[in-house]
């Protein structure tokens, strides 16, 4: 982003963040969520009043906590990258899919990537989980047998 | 036929030492055994054409084989690896029929000149490699990646306990297809699994690879301080975990030099045969190389940071601005 942020990019941008389609939820330093997108409460029907300073594992108690926080750890300490892939977990969220005919699979597969979010002082304030829809991906994968590029 | 290599000693250490010290283009079927009577079986069924034995082991020692060997008339090479070699124990295992001994620690080098001198590895024609970088270049690419991994090592030491050996990493300008080579060759044993990334930023992209020994599973569970749960993919996610911190660090820390960020792509195991992918136009790349070395754990592993011509021309035109 090149410009400081106006009030009207303000706008944009959280229009581009509802539409976009691709899971995000942000996350403090306590692994509460602060941020939680259109894509995450049209396919989990938690809307963000509900999400909002909600631990993950409170929304979806079936993942397990301590696994889940492990993953963030590096995030925080070494400002890297960390990822959830299809091929090890086929999804982080379970998303049912409800589709009659043209469905794929019985839930959505995802690659989630979890990235730091800096503050001013360049030390990471928040964490952002980036959820992809790869079910597509994950059922041309099992026809063939062999992982796909992304 | 491909060459039967057998190392044989009893500590896992040296093992994965002694297999890491042989040329990585050198293309052999590679066993192990830990102690003299296992061995000894390896050798009479076929797998010990070269033997790398240890002389102090349990139930049968190194010079227990050797005699054993010359006794049942095995077809089988012995170099002799052993910590310190007096000299009347040098005299004795050549008159049983060793070949020549190495000491340890393993020396690559030298290694490799033995097994040249005995005739059992020639080297690939390397073609004739252009100046990519010049020395100024390659001296900055050095200070560049020290400085990337000694930033991350504090911050990886409390990650992960303080287990990690801070490694110095290795510069060079390397032919793509002998890299080609080394990858396919440890993707095809057992053995290895190799984890690859891309990552890109300011229009400068590169590959990573992260090479691991499978046997190592436990330990990446107790680094990572995980549980290593029976599902066959548990293994590849903490492979995959340690993966993203090792080459992100090493990344991060590379890019905030240079004010480039680096954007990580999803990492993945590499594909089965290197035939599924496309080969690249490009000759040569730079290589860095960095060896992990987790002694406390037994945990051993290597990264190999790569850019093809096109993107260091981009960083050489980036540091020449920084150097002048």
């Amino acid at each position: 982003m090149s410009k400081s942020l106006q009030m009207q990019d303000f706008h944009w941008l959280m229009d581009i963040l509802q539409n976009i389609d691709v899971g995000l939820v942000v996350l403090d330093k306590n692994y509460r969520v602060q941020l939680w997108n259109a894509f995450m409460e049209n396919h989990s029907g938690i809307g963000p009043q509900s999400a909002q300073d909600k631990k993950i594992h409170e929304l979806f108690p079936d993942i397990e906590q301590k696994w889940l926080e492990q993953k963030f750890e590096p995030v925080f300490f070494l400002k890297t990258q960390a990822f959830i892939l299809h091929q090890q977990r086929p999804y982080l969220f379970r998303f049912s899919n409800a589709k009659v005919i043209s469905g794929l699979a019985p839930f959505m597969y995802q690659n989630v990537s979890i990235i730091p979010i800096l503050d001013i002082n360049r030390e990471v304030s928040h964490i952002c989980l980036i959820v992809y829809d790869v079910t597509a991906l994950a059922m041309a994968e099992k026809a063939t047998n062999t992982p796909l590029e992304n | 036929m491909t060459l039967q290599v057998l190392i044989c000693d009893d500590s896992s250490f040296a093992r994965k030492q002694m297999a890491r010290a042989l040329p990585p283009d050198w293309h052999i079927d590679l066993h192990f055994a830990c102690d003299g009577l296992e061995g000894l079986e390896q050798i009479r069924h076929g797998h010990g054409e070269v033997v790398f034995l240890d002389l102090t082991m349990p139930n049968l020692d190194g010079y227990g084989v050797l005699e054993k060997i010359r006794q049942e008339d095995l077809p089988s090479m012995v170099i002799v690896v052993s910590g310190d070699i007096q000299p009347d124990a040098q005299d004795r295992v050549k008159k049983l029929g060793a070949l020549s001994f190495i000491k340890k620690p393993i020396d690559l080098d030298k290694t490799k000149a033995l097994l040249k001198e005995f005739g059992l590895f020639e080297e690939a024609e390397t073609p004739k490699k252009t100046e990519l970088i010049s020395p100024a270049q390659r001296d900055f690419y050095q200070e560049l990646f020290n400085v990337a991994l000694g930033q991350a090592a504090d911050r990886l030491a409390k990650l992960l306990d303080g287990y990690v050996n801070l490694p110095v990493p290795q510069i060079r300008i390397r032919a793509v297809e002998e890299i080609r080579a080394q990858l396919e060759n440890l993707n095809n044993q057992a053995q290895h699994a190799i984890v690859c990334q891309d990552f890109v930023g300011s229009g400068i992209s590169g590959e990573a690879f992260m090479i691991f020994n499978t046997m190592n599973a436990p330990e990446l569970a107790i680094l990572l301080n995980q549980n290593l749960g029976d599902q066959a993919e548990a293994a590849n996610e903490l492979m995959i975990d340690l993966s993203s911190i090792l080459i992100g660090a090493c990344v991060r820390g590379m890019g905030e030099q240079l004010g480039i960020y680096f954007n990580q792509a999803f990492p993945s195991l590499l594909k089965p045969s290197l035939a599924q992918y496309q080969i690249s136009s490009c000759q040569q790349a730079l290589a860095i190389e960095i060896h992990y070395s987790m002694e406390k754990l037994d945990i051993e592993c290597d990264l190999m940071v790569l850019f093809n011509e096109q993107a260091l021309h981009q960083l050489n035109n980036k540091i020449d601005y920084l150097l002048d």
